[in-house]
Order: C-alpha cells, then sequence, then structure tokens
C-alpha cells in the first residue's frame, strides 16, 4: 500500500444490462484532498460504496489499509424514531469515546461546521437537508477518521456553511487526514483538492497531481473537465 | 474490531426501535389483554396455559419489519455500519429481538407463576413448556427474519398468520380424509415416513403445537426449522448490497 490508503483494481459493477464501471483503478493518496469528479451516472457513488462496502463488485477489489474510515453520503438518512442527541450517543458508543467528553466535543465540533446544538433534541429526519448534511458530518468528526470519504459534500449548504466544510476539509488535511471529495461542483473542489480523478460513464479518464494538470495544459479544472468531455463526445 | 461495543451499540438501536413501535407495542399488549381477560373470567391455571400457548407470538410480533425497511430506507449507509457492520447489525437482531421477547414473556410467566404457587396449582410441566415456547419464539423469530428480506411493513407477520389460519382450517375441512393423521397428532406418535413429513409441515406453519405434552418430543423440529432459517438469512446478508 505505501502511500495510499485505497487502492482499487479494474473494479466492475453492471446493474442489469447496465455497466456501471468499468475497469476502474485508482488510488488515493495519504495526507491528501482527492477530488473525485464526474457527471451524474458517471458512477462516482458506485465506486464510492464499493470502496465502503456497501456494495460488491463484479470482478476487481479494493485494498485498504487499517485507517478508520469516516463517511458522509449525499443525502444522509437516520433511524426515524432517533435524536440528534441519540445518534451521536451510538455513534460515541461504538467507537469508545469517552461520554463524559462528549458534550465538550458536540459543541467543538458543532462550532467547526455551524451546526446549531439545539436541535439535538429533536429527531434527525426532520431536520432540514443541510441539518442532516451537518449532522452527518458532526457524526464523522467525532469519530476522528484517517479517511473521510464524503459524497457530494456541499449538497443543501448555504454559503457561510460551505466555506465552514471547505475550511475544515483544509484544516483536516493539516491535521495529517486523508479527504476523499466526489462531486460534480469542480469549480468548489478546485479551491482544495490536490489530486484529481476523473470518471466518465464507469472508466476513469485522468488520475493525476492537480499542479501537474495545470502546468502541463495551462488552464483551470473545469476546462480540463469540459475538454475531455468534449474530446470524448466529437470521438 | 469494537466487536462488544458494536454488539451494545446494535441493542441500543434494537431495543429503542421497538420501544418507540407504537405498531409493537400495541401488537405486543394483545396476548397479555387476552391473558388477563381469561385470567378473570376463569382461572389462574387457564390463563396460564392460556399464555404459555399464545406467548411465542410475542417473539413473531417483536419481529415486524426487520430487515427490508431499513435495507431500503437508506440509513444503513451510516458511519456506523461501515466495515459490514451493517451485516452484523442485521444478522444480531435475531438474537437481540429474542432477548428483549424472553425478557418480557419471562416477566408475565413468572408472575402468573408466582401467583400459581400460592394456591398450589403450580405443575412444573409448565416450565418446560415455557422453555419449548422460547424454542418457539426462536423459530418465529428466524422465519419471520428471514421473510423480512422479501416483505416489508409487517407483511411478514402477517404472511405467518394467514398461514396458520390456512392450515387451522384445511385442517378442520378436511378432517374426514385427514383421521389418520389427527389421530397422530392426539396420540403425539408418527408411524409412517408420510405422517412425519406431514408433522414436520404443520410444525413449520404452526409451531405451536409442539407445546401440548404429546408432541414435546417433536421440538428438535422448531429447533431444525430455526437454524435452517438462520442459516438462510445468514447467506442473504452475506450477499446483501445496499442499492439504494
Amino acid at each position: 500500500m505505501g502511500e495510499n490508503l485505497i487502492e482499487s483494481f479494474n473494479l466492475s459493477k453492471n446493474y442489469g444490462q447496465i455497466q456501471a464501471l468499468k475497469e476502474v483503478c485508482f488510488s488515493i493518496k495519504k495526507g491528501t484532498i482527492t477530488a473525485f469528479l464526474g457527471e451524474n451516472g458517471a458512477g462516482k457513488t458506485t465506486t464510492i460504496k464499493i470502496i465502503l462496502g456497501f456494495l460488491k463488485p463484479d470482478s476487481g477489489i479494493v485494498k485498504k489499509g487499517n485507517a478508520r474510515i469516516g463517511y458522509v453520503p449525499d443525502r444522509p438518512l437516520f433511524f426515524p424514531w432517533a435524536t440528534g442527541e441519540e445518534i451521536l450517543e451510538v455513534t460515541a458508543k461504538l467507537f469508545r469515546i469517552d461520554l463524559f467528553r462528549l458534550p465538550g466535543l458536540i459543541e467543538n465540533t458543532s462550532a467547526r461546521i455551524g451546526f446549531d446544538q439545539a436541535l439535538l433534541n429533536r429527531k434527525a429526519q426532520t431536520y432540514s437537508m443541510g441539518n442532516q448534511k451537518k449532522m452527518s458530518y458532526l457524526q464523522n468528526l467525532l469519530i476522528k477518521p484517517e479517511l473521510l470519504v464524503v459524497d457530494e459534500p456541499f449538497t443543501g449548504l448555504d454559503p457561510i456553511s460551505i466555506r465552514l466544510v471547505r475550511d475544515l476539509f483544509l484544516e483536516l488535511k493539516k491535521e495529517g487526514k486523508t479527504i476523499f471529495l466526489s462531486s460534480h461542483l469542480i469549480s468548489e473542489l478546485e479551491k482544495i483538492c490536490e489530486e484529481v480523478i476523473i470518471i466518465r460513464k464507469g472508466q476513469v479518464l485522468l488520475e493525476d497531481n492537480l499542479k501537474k494538470i495545470r502546468q502541463t495544459t495551462n488552464s483551470d479544472l473545469e476546462t480540463i473537465f469540459l475538454s475531455l468531455h468534449q474530446k470524448l463526445l466529437t470521438g | 474490531m469494537f466487536i462488544e461495543s458494536q454488539f451494545q451499540m446494535n441493542f441500543f438501536l434494537v431495543k429503542k426501535k421497538l420501544l418507540r413501535s407504537k405498531n409493537a407495542l400495541f401488537i405486543s399488549a394483545l396476548p397479555l389483554v387476552a391473558v388477563l381477560y381469561v385470567l378473570l373470567a376463569d382461572s389462574l391455571n387457564t390463563a396460564l396455559k392460556f399464555f404459555l400457548f399464545l406467548f411465542p407470538y410475542l417473539f413473531l410480533f417483536f419481529s415486524g419489519d426487520m430487515m427490508k425497511d431499513e435495507i431500503d430506507s437508506g440509513i444503513l449507509e451510516n458511519v456506523i455500519f461501515l466495515e459490514d457492520r451493517y451485516r452484523h447489525y442485521l444478522f444480531q437482531k435475531n438474537f437481540i429481538l429474542f432477548v428483549l421477547a424472553f425478557l418480557f414473556s419471562a416477566s408475565i410467566f413468572f408472575s402468573l407463576t408466582i401467583a400459581s404457587l400460592l394456591p398450589g396449582t403450580f405443575k412444573w410441566f409448565y416450565l418446560f413448556q415455557f422453555l419449548a415456547g422460547t424454542i418457539i419464539g426462536a423459530y418465529y423469530i428466524a422465519l419471520s427474519g428471514w421473510l423480512s428480506f422479501y416483505f416489508r411493513g409487517g407483511a411478514n407477520i402477517i404472511i405467518v398468520i394467514v398461514g396458520q389460519i390456512t392450515a387451522i382450517v384445511s385442517l378442520f375441512f378436511s378432517m374426514q380424509e385427514r383421521t389418520g393423521f389427527l389421530y397422530y397428532l392426539e396420540k403425539g406418535e408418527f408411524p409412517n415416513l408420510i405422517a412425519k413429513i406431514k408433522l414436520s409441515l404443520l410444525v413449520l406453519i404452526i409451531p405451536n403445537f409442539l407445546i401440548t405434552k404429546n408432541l414435546s418430543s417433536y421440538l428438535f423440529l422448531a429447533i431444525l426449522g430455526a437454524g435452517l432459517f438462520l442459516f438462510l438469512q445468514w447467506h442473504t446478508i452475506k450477499n446483501l448490497e445496499l442499492k439504494k
């Protein structure tokens, strides 16, 4: 594994007649922020779910180190009966977080992502989409993951929260954490990522360092993404 | 990884879900009300016998909405269920629901037992029947849990009960043709292979028959049935994917 936390080799996945992934290979480097880009239906979520063990590939393998993994889904869902507080309590119990330290941890973490703690007494499924996303960030930050996988990191978030979350990723990187962000919002990710993986129709088109790509192409990530897309369309 | 804390978490989740489910609480209260009614209308002994025949249904009622609802809803795609923890959660539900239903049933049984010890009407066979009922309860959870991979919204329970009603009605209407089998059932002896197969099928649908004295030696059928459906559950969970 070396410097990589995750390595995937020739991942393929079909949903009936539809080929969602076709021999996808890539790696996630330790201590980096990696942007996993692709249009809607490109295979981003399928790839993430295979990495996390929610889906099984038809062929290919994923090599994972022993790093603790966190996951923020595109649209987080919670047990309909559970309050935010209960969800955090369960998470703390699972990861053996000292319950006496928990209120302090929640307070600090809530401030980092702009989550209103007063909501914790309410059922998490009644939160707005943005607050559900924040709740998921909060849950993940409590467990201090070494690799944080985020599907559409900014879904439902207001501009202030987007800024907070972006800063959070940079802080986590400084702490030595690895972040894997899947999105189709290229401009937001370009501000923070170092590594880029572009996927289209279930195939990895590009995997490289962003600086290097910029130097060789002399253009921004969005232009690179669109030109790759255009090239494929025109054959 | 985190095996002990994982079980604690699963126990917490299953218990909370059950306690917050109005349907489960309401349906679970029905046998209790029925026993109370018999107690007031008849005698403590009859109420105890009635409870012993009825209480395995508590296990069945506790297992409503066990799998499919949660699998399809997307709530398992959470950080607490990463690294295959959702598979452990789903399978451990069987054991946790069994423990919760057992504790609930045992509290009623021991209350009735203490009450019947005072007038001296308690029979030690009741204790055996309680244990037999517990095994049947385990069978119900295993069966209903397996069904709940395919049917949602409590339909797993309805299917079991409709199956039982159909079996009883068909036995009743074919009494003339089945006198042989009914005779064996009454005697608790099944001399030929066909009769044994018929008993096995009947036990798969209505295992409560095994609580009666003359059929208690066939309790192993409920254990085998529970083992079979737990194996089927394990196989389904092993190959499960969260596709939402």
